[in-house]
């Protein structure tokens, strides 16, 4: 099915919860809400069920307006961060639920309902657990009996709040593995918030980077990783180094290092920030290449890459080589080494216009 | 007391709607009616006490669960609320009733005293003491008790079995 979001305002007790947020989502297209706490996400999710209503602003599916009406008839699949599971119930009959309580004349019969909760499990790979309660099942076999429970109405749209965020590491790499080849093989439309930025980019076809009730970018992974739009977005996928400059006719100056900034080339002075992630750090020894001079603080080694931290005049970035980089430099601490960007990107201060930084002390999830 | 007293200035003769209930002729100060609201409202806040801290920790996950799946209100209610909240609501109906069975002053305001028609146990005993009946005012008290012993062992069952739902 075809969503389409048009400018849905929603304010909780005087706080904006959603402003002003249009969004358009294809037909079996696999989308992600990203973003910190408080951003929004969950509230444009519940928007999208029926669970919560939109201030302003409409959402229409297939073309139709869908803003008024119930969760009930949406045919919408939700499925909870905490699985919402009825635990009093089997989980045949969680499975069962959505077909159970159906009447008139979509009413299926006892075998029927029975066929169809019989493939649901065994799709979600737990047919021996029909009998089990939920408390008797790990986080992962809970998520998809959720997962289960909300396929069996055949819905139209499938939305998971947070699916793997109660659930550890490894379990969470599966079931996002998992829940990846179930969409492709349903091709049914889905829509999950989640606050990690590996999640985002791992499974959805599309991320939406939300921030303060905005949408910062809409795009593939490749666009929103490789071209972040705004200094957010770069802040909030992946490590980046973020870096006080000085921008003059199209030259950004980063305490001693010079590097061209084309797209100002307007600018006369101003103040701005420079965004280089710690793998397009390159790293080499006094008097053999390009750079500026910076000295070695500490160097931590994670694996395959190396982690150096660097003081470059007053700021402390970090980059990140390979292991085979690091014998060849020989880095000790206190060494001063040639720093050179391979790519850096410039934000002016003036133009950040809303979209604000990561602030480390964002409320906690769900405060709303 | 004041509870039997509110319901005797609303509901009595001389009370707002006591003109009306006579015109209609239903009786509620002195009669079953009076008794039965006079306990309900000293015995419901039992029952609030134990589900709203309960269904507040619950939550309406459930319930919204329930309805982006297609129930309707009542099929939520019956099928997903009542089942989460059952204990709690046994055990609350527990209180309730036992409180019901030893309430006084409401019952005593409201109820009239008219033997066999509108006494409750408390009030039989009373009425009994009164006439000097000592044998069969300690004979009804005691079988008072004797309920109050039965109620205090229903309720560390439900205790028990409560407690092992909410663990759950």
């Amino acid at each position: 099915m075809m969503i389409d979001i048009r400018n849905v305002h929603k304010t909780f007790g005087g706080f904006p919860a959603l402003s002003d947020v249009s969004l358009q989502i294809k037909e079996g297209e696999l989308v992600a809400l990203l973003g910190p706490s408080g951003s929004g996400k969950t509230s444009l999710l519940r928007i999208l069920a029926g669970l919560e209503f939109p201030d302003s602003g409409q959402v229409l599916f297939d073309g139709g307006d869908a803003t008024n009406v119930s969760a009930r008839d949406r045919r919408v699949g939700f499925v909870f961060q905490h699985y919402a599971l009825f635990r009093h119930m089997t989980v045949f009959d969680n499975v069962a639920f959505g077909l159970t309580v159906r009447r008139g004349p979509g009413r299926l019969s006892k075998e029927e309902i029975g066929d169809r909760v019989r493939h649901l499990l065994e799709m979600v790979q737990l047919a021996g657990l029909a009998a089990r309660y939920p408390s008797q099942l790990s986080g992962g076999q809970r998520q998809r009996v959720a997962l289960a429970r909300a396929l069996a109405i055949q819905p139209k749209v499938l939305l998971l709040d947070e699916p793997f965020g109660a659930l550890d590491a490894r379990v969470r790499k599966e079931l996002r593995r998992w829940l990846r080849t179930l969409h492709d093989e349903l091709k049914i439309t889905g829509v999950f918030v989640t606050h990690d930025q590996e999640e985002a980019l791992d499974v959805a076809d599309r991320v939406v980077v939300m921030n303060h009730g905005r949408i910062e970018q809409a795009g593939t992974p490749t666009q929103i990783y490789d071209s972040p739009a705004t200094p957010f977005v770069y802040q909030f996928l992946g490590n980046v180094n973020s870096l006080e400059c000085h921008i003059r006719d199209g030259v950004a100056q980063i305490g001693s290092l010079t590097l061209p900034a084309s797209a100002y080339a307007g600018v006369q002075e101003a103040a701005g920030l420079a965004f280089v992630r710690p793998h397009d750090l390159l790293l080499s020894k006094m008097g053999e290449g390009a750079g500026a001079q910076a000295e070695v603080r500490h160097i931590s080694i994670l694996g395959p890459l190396v982690r150096v931290e660097l003081l470059l005049g007053e700021q402390v970035l970090e980059a990140e080589i390979s292991r085979q980089r690091h014998a060849e430099l020989g880095l000790r601490i206190g060494q001063q080494v040639l720093v050179w960007p391979r790519q850096a990107r410039f934000f002016l201060r003036d133009s950040w216009q809303g979209t604000s930084l990561l602030d480390p002390e964002t409320p906690i999830d769900h405060a709303i | 007391m004041i509870a039997g007293l509110i319901y005797v200035l609303v509901f009595g003769l001389q009370g707002w709607l006591g003109p009306w209930l006579r015109d209609h002729g239903i009786h509620i100060i002195f009669a079953l009616p009076g008794i039965v609201l006079a306990t309900m409202f000293v015995t419901f806040p039992f029952v609030a006490r134990e589900l709203i801290p309960l269904m507040e920790e619950q939550g309406t996950e459930d319930e919204e669960a329930a309805v982006s799946l297609g129930a309707n209100g009542w099929q939520v209610f019956r099928r997903v609320t009542l089942p989460n909240i059952k204990w709690g609501l046994l055990y609350g109906v527990l209180l309730c009733n036992a409180r019901a069975m030893g309430e006084f002053g409401a019952v005593s305001v409201v109820s009239g005293h008219i033997r066999g028609r509108t006494t409750t146990m408390p009030l039989e005993v009373e009425i009994l003491y009164n006439e000097y009946n000592m044998v069969a005012a300690f004979a009804v008290a005691s079988l008072l008790a004797m309920l109050a012993l039965v109620t205090l062992a229903v309720k560390t069952f439900f205790e028990w079995r409560y407690a092992k739902e909410l663990a759950a």
